[in-house]
C-alpha cells in the first residue's frame, strides 16, 4: 500500500538482503580478538578482487588511503566497483592506472578550487568511465548508515525533485505517516572498506582524530575492512563512548603506514602536499604525463616508504606537519 | 579601487547573510563569502563546514570545503550522519553554493552540460550541494552571469530550486519554506516572487547601467517596481577579502 511515485534509473549496486548479510556476518566475522597486523600489499592481494564494491574512508583530499591505492595499482587488483564518496586524487590514480571504470558518484572528477580533473574528462570522453548512479553526500552517507543498521533502506528528504534522484537507484514513495513524498535510499553494504586512521592497535582497534566523516558506518556496513594507520601500537586501544572508534571485530587487516594519506591532508598530522598535487594535475593533462607519473611514483617504487623518500622524504613531511600546525594552532583538538 | 567580477560577487553575498545564523558554504568562492561575512559584518554567524566542523573560527583560509583549516575552535566536529541530520531537522539557515549553471527558478546544475548520456562536459556531481540546497531555510547562489550559465532551464537539476515555480518545490516533498533566496551575479542580485516563485530583481549595482542591463536581459524575468541600488565594493571590503585570499589560492 506504499505507493511508489518514482523510480531512479541508476543501477542498484552494493545492496544485500538483510538476512543474507546477517548470515554472512555470523559465519565470516570472528568476534575474537586476534593479532591482525598484515603487510599492506598482502592485505590488498587477499581482499581486493574484480567485481567487488570498494569504498575508501576519509573524504576526497582528506585522509584518503593513498598508500593502499598504490598497492592496488602495483598489484593490479582491479576491475572493482568504486564508490566515489568524494573521489579526487585517489580516484584520479585509479582511473589513470585503468584500474576502475564502474563508479557511483557523489563528487568526482574535480579537485575543488584546483580545477576539474583533465584526466577524468579525457577518459569520460573516450567512454572509459561508466557511472552507475548519482548521489549526494548525505544520501550516500545514509545508504551506508542503513547498511550499518542491517536494514534494507532508509528514508530521507534530500534528492527530492532533482535529476540527481532520477539517476540514483532510489525510490520516491508517499510516506504513510506524513502523506508527503519521501525518498527511500537503498542500503549499501560494500564488500571492502579501506580506511586510513591515526592510530590502531595490533588487533585492529582504530582511532580517528578530528573529522570522522562516514568511517564508523562504513566500517560497520562493509564485509571486509582494511585499516592503514600512521601508527600501530601493541597496547590495546579502547573506544570509550566516542564516535571515532572502529572496533577490532569489524577489521580484517591492519598495517602501519606512516604518511599513508600523502599527498592528501591528515588532520592534526600533515597538510596537503600542494606541490605534489599540482605536479599530478600538470602531468595528468596528457596521457604521456600520466604514464610518467605512474612509472615514477607507483610502479617505480616497492613500498610507501620509498614513495615518501621520492616526494621529499622526512624533510618534506616536516614542512607539511608545520603547515598543518599553523592552520590549526590557536584552536586545539576537539 | 578596482575589483573583479568574482570579488564583487563574494562581497555582495557576504552582505546578504544574517547574524547569529548557521551558514554552510559549499566549495569554492562560497567559502570566502562566509568567512568574509563573519569577519566584517556578522561575527555571530555560526559556520558549518562539510568536514563536520560546527561553529569553528578558521585561522588560515581553507582552500577546500573539507580540510583541517575548517577545524580551529570548532564546538564539535560532527560525523556526516549528525551533520546532515541537523540540516534535515531544520538547523541550517543558509546554504551558499556556486554552480556551473542556474536557471530562472534557482535550480542548480553541477553534474553535466548537455545531455546526461552524452554530455558536452561532465562536471563533478552534487557533493553536498543537493543536500544543503534541499534542506537549508535559505540558499544563496553565486554565479558569474552569462548566457551559458544563467539559463531558462538547466540541463540537469543537480540541486533543486523552485523546480517549475509556484508550489512545485513543496509538492515534490521538499521541506516547506525552504529554497533559493538570492542569486548573486556581477550585474545584479536576483530574488523570487513570493507566490509564483518567479525570478525577479532585488538590486542592481550602482556602477551598472540599469536601463541597458534591463534591456539586454534575455531571461524571462519579472521587473519589480522597486529595485535597490547596490553599492560597489568599498576599500575596506576589498582589503578584507584580499587578506583572506593572501595566499592567492582562489583565482578571483
Amino acid at each position: 500500500m506504499l505507493e511508489i511515485k518514482s523510480v531512479g534509473v541508476g543501477k542498484l549496486v552494493g545492496w544485500r538482503d538483510p538476512d543474507e548479510e546477517r548470515i554472512w556476518r555470523r559465519l565470516n566475522k570472528s568476534r575474537e580478538e586476534r593479532v591482525k597486523v598484515t603487510d599492506l600489499g598482502e592485505a590488498i592481494e587477499k581482499f581486493v578482487k574484480s567485481g567487488i564494491y570498494v569504498v575508501f574512508g576519509g573524504m576526497g583530499h582528506i585522509r584518503a588511503p593513498i598508500a593502499a591505492v598504490h598497492e592496488i595499482i602495483r598489484r593490479k587488483r582491479c576491475g572493482f566497483i568504486f564508490g566515489a564518496k568524494v573521489g579526487t586524487f585517489d580516484l584520479d590514480l585509479l582511473l589513470a592506472a585503468k584500474c576502475v571504470r564502474d563508479l557511483e558518484v557523489t563528487y568526482a572528477f574535480g579537485h575543488e578550487i584546483r580545477g576539474l580533473s583533465s584526466l577524468a574528462r579525457r577518459m569520460y570522453g573516450r567512454g572509459e568511465i561508466n557511472i552507475l548512479a548519482e548521489w549526494s553526500s548525505a544520501s550516500y552517507e545514509w545508504r551506508l548508515k542503513a547498511g550499518a543498521m542491517g536494514i534494507p533502506f532508509i528514508p530521507t528528504r534530500v534528492l527530492l525533485g532533482s535529476d540527481t534522484f532520477k539517476r540514483s537507484s532510489g525510490l520516491i514513495v508517499e510516506d504513510p505517516f506524513s502523506r508527503k513524498p519521501i525518498v527511500l535510499l537503498p542500503s549499501l553494504n560494500p564488500d571492502l572498506a579501506i580506511i586510513h586512521v591515526h592510530k590502531a592497535d595490533v588487533y585492529g582497534n582504530a582511532i580517528i582524530e578530528g573529522p570522522v566523516f562516514s568511517d564508523i558506518e562504513l566500517a560497520m556496513a562493509s564485509r571486509r575492512v582494511i585499516i592503514t594507520a600512521e601508527e600501530v601500537v601493541d597496547k590495546k586501544i579502547k573506544g570509550g563512548c566516542g564516535d571515532n572508534f572502529i572496533p577490532h571485530f569489524l577489521v580484517d587487516a591492519v598495517s602501519e603506514v606512516p604518511y599513508g594519506a600523502h599527498p592528501t591532508n591528515m588532520p592534526y598530522r600533515y597538510y596537503f602536499d600542494e606541490e605534489h598535487i599540482s605536479l599530478w594535475l600538470e602531468l595528468s593533462k596528457t596521457d604521456e604525463g600520466v604514464f610518467k607519473y605512474l612509472e615514477k611514483y607507483i610502479y617505480g617504487v616497492r613500498s610507501h616508504k620509498e614513495y615518501i623518500d621520492l616526494v621529499g622524504g622526512l624533510k618534506k613531511m616536516r614542512i607539511l606537519e608545520r603547515i598543518e600546525n599553523e592552520g590549526l594552532s590557536g584552536g586545539g583538538k576537539t | 579601487m578596482k575589483f573583479s567580477d568574482l570579488e564583487l560577487i563574494i562581497i555582495q553575498t557576504a552582505r546578504l547573510l544574517e547574524d547569529g545564523k548557521t551558514v554552510f558554504p559549499g566549495t569554492g568562492i562560497p567559502l570566502l563569502a562566509a568567512l568574509l561575512a563573519k569577519k566584517l559584518y556578522y561575527p555571530k554567524i555560526v559556520l558549518v563546514f562539510g568536514t563536520g566542523a560546527f561553529d569553528s573560527r578558521p585561522i588560515k583560509t581553507p582552500i577546500s570545503a573539507i580540510e583541517s583549516r575548517t577545524l580551529p575552535s570548532a564546538l564539535i566536529v560532527y560525523t556526516m550522519d549528525k551533520l546532515y541530520s541537523l540540516a534535515q531537522l531544520g538547523y541550517l539557515d543558509y546554504a551558499i553554493v556556486g554552480g556551473a549553471q542556474v536557471d530562472v527558478f534557482g535550480n542548480v546544475n553541477s553534474t553535466v552540460i548537455g545531455d546526461y548520456k552524452n554530455p558536452k562536459i561532465r562536471l563533478t556531481g552534487s557533493g553536498a550541494a543537493n543536500d544543503i540546497i534541499s534542506l537549508a531555510w535559505n540558499t544563496i547562489i553565486m554565479i558569474k552571469q552569462d548566457e551559458k550559465r544563467f539559463v531558462e532551464k538547466v540541463d540537469f537539476i543537480t540541486s533543486p530550486g523552485y523546480l517549475d515555480g509556484g508550489n512545485s518545490r513543496y509538492i515534490s516533498g521538499l521541506p516547506t519554506n525552504t529554497g533559493p533566496k538570492f542569486i548573486v551575479t556581477q550585474y545584479a542580485v536576483y530574488t523570487f516572487t513570493e507566490k509564483e516563485k518567479k525570478l525577479t530583481i532585488y538590486g542592481i549595482y550602482e556602477h551598472i547601467n540599469k536601463k541597458e542591463f534591463l534591456d539586454e536581459l534575455k531571461i524571462d524575468i519579472e521587473i519589480p517596481k522597486e529595485i535597490k541600488t547596490l553599492k560597489k565594493p568599498s576599500e575596506n571590503e576589498l582589503k578584507a577579502l584580499r587578506k583572506l585570499n593572501k595566499e592567492k589560492k582562489y583565482k578571483i
